[in-house]
């Protein structure tokens, strides 16, 4: 009988989830922004929450604080926590966890270990160590059930994920030349993470909390490979990925795709001019390359919260700078977000709520609001809608369709 | 502006007089209306957090604008990672080209990607000099943004990196503190080369017919550029800034050869190419 109803659970939980409403299911992400009040998390949060939308993504770790720049010496005010648990509690990070507005919270989380210059996110650049396994499986244990003890009662969902696992991947690669290593230590990191969440639901069976670990990758056509000196993404049969190489042998409740492989233009020429329309083409290719790779690494809680709609978008988006010269953002993101949501992707982030700050000749302009807190105006038809920021809100009243529509794409 | 804010860098640093000649040609280029790209890389590079220049000049568009400054420049930010002393790849400064001049893009790029990285270590200053404090891997040495030639010495091996910041590289992982006192100082290196290095960009070669190459690259110079195939020198059948092309010799094999760009003055770091049959 309990099967039955596992069954019927793990059957109907899809059905759900593709009913998810829009402003649900989509959300923004917030990382490095030069300064605003009183910090940047609030100020992002507010944004995402005014607009309507109700997930939100952001980093909880050592290397930032929301106040000071990233890595700078006088971040947390020279007291950096020594664990995400320890983060959370600062109230900004509270305040996140604790706004009824937002159903979805996405915490991009490390674990911390001192290295000589006080708290730091575990290093992942030399052989995994007991040290490092220890102070992972033990932080993250204590931030989920710190979570479950604190928020359980709460109908929310908290993701905890990681920064594209390939970034970390090629790292480590360049950094130590051994691609095999750089596998093997995302693959123990992974994993560790996995038992940590699973060991603190165990604990906790009857919250309305649900804790999920995502697994966040970026690479699905491209391959890692060696070209001269340094490993990059490349076109090549040769080479590796988080795809090919780490996800085979790890177990995750979610995988989260960071989907500029798919969106910026073909891996085969990555030329960005290329018809908005055929994102969509791509990212459906891409999704679904993802779900047959990840079909045997999902967990159970995976299966039966999700059923086979286990990958969602961690972050999409577009700079200006490059896009507004190739014909605009928005219809790009129309498609994206389109493809995303017919795919039922149960949840699709945007990168960013405010633009990064600049450094040199790095893509810029993803912001949904600019430097002078304004939505910067984009390419539009003149009764369209004319920027992220009102697109998304025409969506949200009358559905993605209206985009569409307004635009005239 | 720049001078100031290295030379602030250096002696906050508890360096003393810094090594006034090369940051000077540093300086020089920042505050110079061309090579924007190339001053953002400097900076980096020196890792100097901000600095002051013209409000619309070439930094404008580069870096993050942090304040207006009572005199007319505008504050810019340069938000990487630069902390005193942080933990970088042996395996990846063994592969670092040498820096051939100011404007050598190729070597600089690469001397950023290995030393801009987050992982910092414990740095302070003491009456005798320096004290790091660094838990270290395997693959691990040491890069303290002090200048070399003010001359350390220290019970492990110090050397200068690429751009004369001083390296440090413990013979065996783990946790350890490590002095730097005070020692003689070394000779100042001479002046860097101002030349424009031509660069060939990955992937940068084309073979569209038989024996016909397509060169694309940086900083090569239009009617005056040429090619080197092995030792051979081939004049360009069409040169721009930005492309050169050149007809292979018809007794040049099948195989991997090697192919460099040759401009008046400067010759690139040299890529291997394959010739089709």
């Amino acid at each position: 009988m309990r099967r039955r109803i596992a069954l019927l659970v793990a059957l109907l939980a899809p059905l759900a989830l593709s009913a998810q409403p829009l402003d649900e299911r989509l959300g923004l992400y917030q990382w490095v922004s030069p300064s605003r009040a009183p910090d940047v998390l609030t100020a992002a949060r507010e944004q995402t929450t005014e607009l309507g939308l109700k997930t939100f993504r952001l980093y909880l770790g050592a290397r930032y604080d929301y106040q000071q720049p990233y890595l700078h010496p006088d971040r947390f005010a020279g007291q950096v926590p020594k664990t995400p648990a320890a983060a959370l509690e600062v109230p900004r990070y509270r305040a996140v966890l604790e706004d009824p507005r937002l159903s979805t919270v996405i915490l991009t989380t490390y674990g911390s270990l001192d290295y000589g210059a006080g708290p730091d996110d575990v290093n992942l650049l030399r052989p995994f160590s007991n040290r490092e396994r220890e102070a992972v499986y033990a932080q993250v244990l204590e931030l989920s059930q710190l979570l479950l003890t604190r928020f359980g009662n709460q109908p929310k969902t908290v993701i905890l994920a990681n920064n594209e696992a390939d970034e970390k991947l090629m790292e480590i690669a360049n950094y130590t030349d051994d691609p095999a290593l750089a596998a093997d230590n995302v693959v123990d990191w992974i994993n560790t993470r996995q038992r940590a969440v699973e060991e603190a639901r165990a604990q906790f069976p009857d919250v309305r909390l649900r804790l999920v670990h995502a697994f966040e990758i970026s690479v699905v056509n491209l391959r890692i490979a060696k070209k001269g000196l340094r490993y990059a993404k490349a076109a090549d049969d040769e080479g590796f990925s988080a795809l090919t190489h780490v996800l085979p042998r790890i177990r995750a409740d979610l995988i989260s795709y960071s989907a500029y492989e798919s969106i910026n233009s073909p891996f085969e020429t990555r030329d960005p001019d290329s018809p908005p329309e055929q994102i969509a083409v791509r990212l459906n290719r891409d999704l679904m390359r993802i779900r047959r790779a990840a079909a045997e690494s999902i967990s159970d809680f995976g299966r039966s919260e999700f059923g086979g709609e286990y990958v969602m978008i961690g972050e999409l988006g577009f700079a200006r700078e490059t896009f507004e010269r190739l014909g605009g953002v928005l219809p790009r993101l129309y498609y994206a977000l389109d493809a995303a949501v017919r795919q039922r992707c149960p949840w699709v982030v945007l990168w960013q709520t405010f633009d990064a700050p600049r450094l040199g000749r790095r893509a810029w302009g993803f912001g949904l609001r600019d430097d002078s807190d304004l939505a910067p105006k984009l390419i539009a038809p003149d009764r369209g809608c004319g920027s992220v920021e009102t697109c998304i809100e025409e969506s949200l009243e009358h559905g993605l369709g209206h985009w569409k529509e307004l635009n005239d794409y | 502006m720049i001078r100031v804010a290295a030379m602030s860098l250096l002696l906050a640093l508890g360096c003393g007089s810094p090594r006034q000649t090369r940051l000077d040609q540093v300086h020089d280029l920042v505050q110079s209306p061309d090579y924007a790209a190339e001053s953002v890389l400097w900076l980096r590079a020196l890792g100097i957090p901000a600095t002051e220049a013209a409000c619309a000049g070439k930094l404008s568009q580069l870096l993050q604008q942090e304040s207006e400054e009572p005199g007319g420049d505008c504050r810019y930010r340069i938000d990487g990672p630069a902390a005193e002393a942080v933990l970088v790849s042996r395996n990846q400064y063994e592969r670092l080209p040498e820096i051939q001049g100011l404007l050598d893009t190729e070597a600089l790029e690469a001397y950023v990607l290995w030393s801009e990285r987050p992982e910092r270590v414990g740095f302070e200053r003491t009456p005798e000099g320096l004290r790091i404090d660094a838990d270290l891997g395997p693959n691990d040495l040491i890069l303290a943004r002090v200048a070399f030639d003010e001359g350390w010495s220290s019970d492990v091996p110090l050397s200068a990196d690429p751009i004369g910041y001083t390296l440090i590289a413990p013979e065996h992982p783990g946790r350890r503190t490590i002095e730097l006192r005070r020692s003689t100082p070394q000779p100042t290196p001479p002046l860097w080369s101002q030349s424009e290095i031509p660069r060939i960009l990955p992937e940068g070669v084309a073979q569209p017919g038989q024996g016909y190459l397509v060169i694309y690259g940086e900083r090569f110079m239009p009617g005056l550029s040429s090619a080197i195939v092995d030792d051979v020198e081939l004049p360009g059948v069409y040169s721009s800034a930005n492309q050169l092309n050149v007809q292979l010799p018809a007794e040049t094999t099948p195989g991997i050869h090697q192919l460099r760009v040759k401009t008046p003055g400067a010759v690139s770091r040299p890529i291997e190419i394959e010739v089709l049959p």
